[in-house]
């Protein structure tokens, strides 16, 4: 309860602070947006040509696009303007406001900077995901679809844990710009390629060193019905062991934080 | 003139400081063609040819177009508009140079620099990824996607730049810059070759601009666009690149009276 208090003050504070840059409101929603309509776009383009891709059809390609933008969308409005503070926090000594203040430091990080402008993204991943189980025609029951959204969540946290982890290096090193570029690089890939695609040794740089060849795909294959047994127990072993490393590496690392003190 | 060599040549060399920075965009390179490899890989399997094109041209394409989409133009816009509302843009006002030139003079400049080594990561991917590298044996059909290369930079630079001067007018002109980038990616061929488009959509991106900034280049210089597209293209290149320059010009005339910088 005390928490939630928390969060919604932190929430509350965000958004009078964003009513500033009125027209950058919107601006997340309007950039990934754009960013997920333009893959469809393409994906639209290469379905021109072909009826499928690594036995892929177009409505499970369109789910898996909207699957992505949904993990996406959730990131963006609740913690990745938070989590992405976290390098020049650490860089700065601004970590220090954190560490003193009576609340978790990595609780408040991850929801101070909530973006309520993300959330219409929300309902374009939602939007997409719905054409594509349509264009799929794939039958749709209550189970499938609770399972389905549990997935989206584990795969959330996943993304998280990856977010973090990224973000915990400066801890040890000097620049920060390198790992948000080969973040940037490495989802742009993923968020292009569904993992069933990967073979050899990029399936096992995207499957288990930095699973983002999962993200996407594991809840695209559930609410197909192609995901293997093997699969869903290597999407949930996964999203445990970065769950735990992460939580790990950030104490790891706090540990060894340079005050401005 | 010279004066805008002088700044490209300092912008060639000072990017000697910024090593790092180099490296990315060259791994930037390697990361296109590597998606290409295995998305068109995927994509042709147990075909001859998707769209007109052959795996090994689909390769060839993404090699040439990776190495014209690494020439960074959008930093135009997000320098710009960080200068205008840190209220360093003032150095551009008082130098004997004209803001625009300057940019354009300072993305060339660079950017030469950073071909070096985009060119090593291409040759680097062509060899990684086993590319059986075509290029058009017409020696004018590689001299216009050399001259549609720089139309296209310069186009490119001056829509960056008004952009980045909107910034004198809004607060904030992150919403511009994100809004355009992914739809730019598309619009220059640099996510899927344009020639997988519908007919309809293809006559009406021949008469943007955006389609000679990488798609037409790269087309031409693996041979698989006829000289005469070319020659329709660059013209149309050059006329965007010229109303480009005139709205710039316009508008940075217009809004510059609004700047309250440092030292003004």
């Amino acid at each position: 309860m005390k928490n939630l208090r928390f969060i919604l003050l932190l929430l509350k504070l965000r958004l009078s602070h964003m009513m500033v840059f009125r027209l950058s409101f919107f601006g997340a929603f309007f950039a990934d947006g754009t960013l997920f309509l333009m893959q469809l776009l393409s994906f639209s383009v290469i379905y021109g040509q072909v009826d499928a891709i690594g036995g892929w059809s177009r409505g499970q390609m369109l789910v898996f696009v909207g699957t992505f933008s949904m993990i996406n969308a959730i990131n963006m409005t609740v913690y990745f303007f938070g989590l992405i503070n976290i390098p020049e926090l650490i860089r700065g000594g601004g970590l220090d406001l954190y560490i003193t203040k009576p609340v978790n430091p990595l609780f408040r990080l991850t929801f101070e900077n909530a973006d309520p402008g993300s959330v219409p993204l929300l309902c374009l991943s939602g939007a997409i995901i719905a054409y594509g189980l349509s264009v799929e025609g794939a039958p749709l029951t209550a189970p499938l679809i609770a399972g389905y959204v549990a997935f989206v969540l584990i795969m959330t946290l996943l993304y998280y844990d990856m977010e973090l982890i990224l973000r915990t290096i400066p801890f040890f090193v000097i620049s920060a710009a390198a790992i948000d570029r080969l973040e940037g690089d490495l989802l742009t890939l993923n968020f292009k390629i569904p993992g069933i695609i990967y073979k050899g040794g990029f399936k096992i740089l995207f499957y288990f060193i930095m699973p983002y060849g999962i993200m996407a795909t594991v809840p695209t294959q559930f609410v197909t019905k192609t995901l293997t047994p093997a699969g869903l127990v290597h999407a949930v072993c996964a999203a445990a062991l970065f769950t735990v490393f992460a939580l790990w590496f950030w104490r790891f690392g706090l540990k060894h934080y340079k005050s401005a003190m | 003139m010279r004066k805008y060599m002088e700044v490209a040549k300092i912008f060639f060399k000072t990017q000697i400081v910024y090593r790092f920075d180099v490296s990315l965009t060259a791994l930037s390179v390697i990361w296109r063609v590597m998606f290409a490899y295995i998305m068109w890989g995927a994509i042709f399997d147990g075909r001859e040819t998707v769209g007109g094109f052959t795996f090994q041209a689909m390769l060839s394409y993404y090699v040439i177009s990776s190495f014209l989409a690494a020439i960074d133009t959008a930093g135009v816009s997000g320098e710009v508009s960080a200068r205008i509302r840190g209220g360093t843009f003032a150095k551009y006002m008082v130098i004997p140079t004209h803001p625009l030139k300057h940019f354009l003079a300072q993305t060339f400049g660079a950017a030469g620099y950073y071909a070096i080594f985009s060119i090593i990561a291409a040759i680097a991917c062509a060899l990684l990824f086993r590319v059986d590298m075509m290029f058009s044996e017409n020696p004018a059909q590689i001299a216009l996607a050399g001259v549609m290369i720089i139309a296209g930079t310069t186009f490119m630079v001056s829509y960056h730049f008004f952009i980045g001067i909107l910034a004198f007018k809004f607060q904030d002109v992150g919403f511009f810059l994100h809004l355009q980038g992914s739809v730019i990616e598309f619009a220059t061929g640099a996510a899927v070759p344009l020639a997988l488009l519908p007919v309809n959509a293809r006559a009406v991106l021949r008469f943007l601009p955006f389609t000679y900034v990488t798609y037409m280049p790269a087309m031409l210089i693996t041979g698989q666009a006829e000289a005469s597209e070319g020659v329709f293209g660059l013209s149309a290149l050059c006329c965007w690149a010229a109303v480009m320059a005139v709205i710039c010009c316009f508008t940075y005339n217009r809004l510059r009276v609004r700047f309250d910088g440092v030292g003004i």
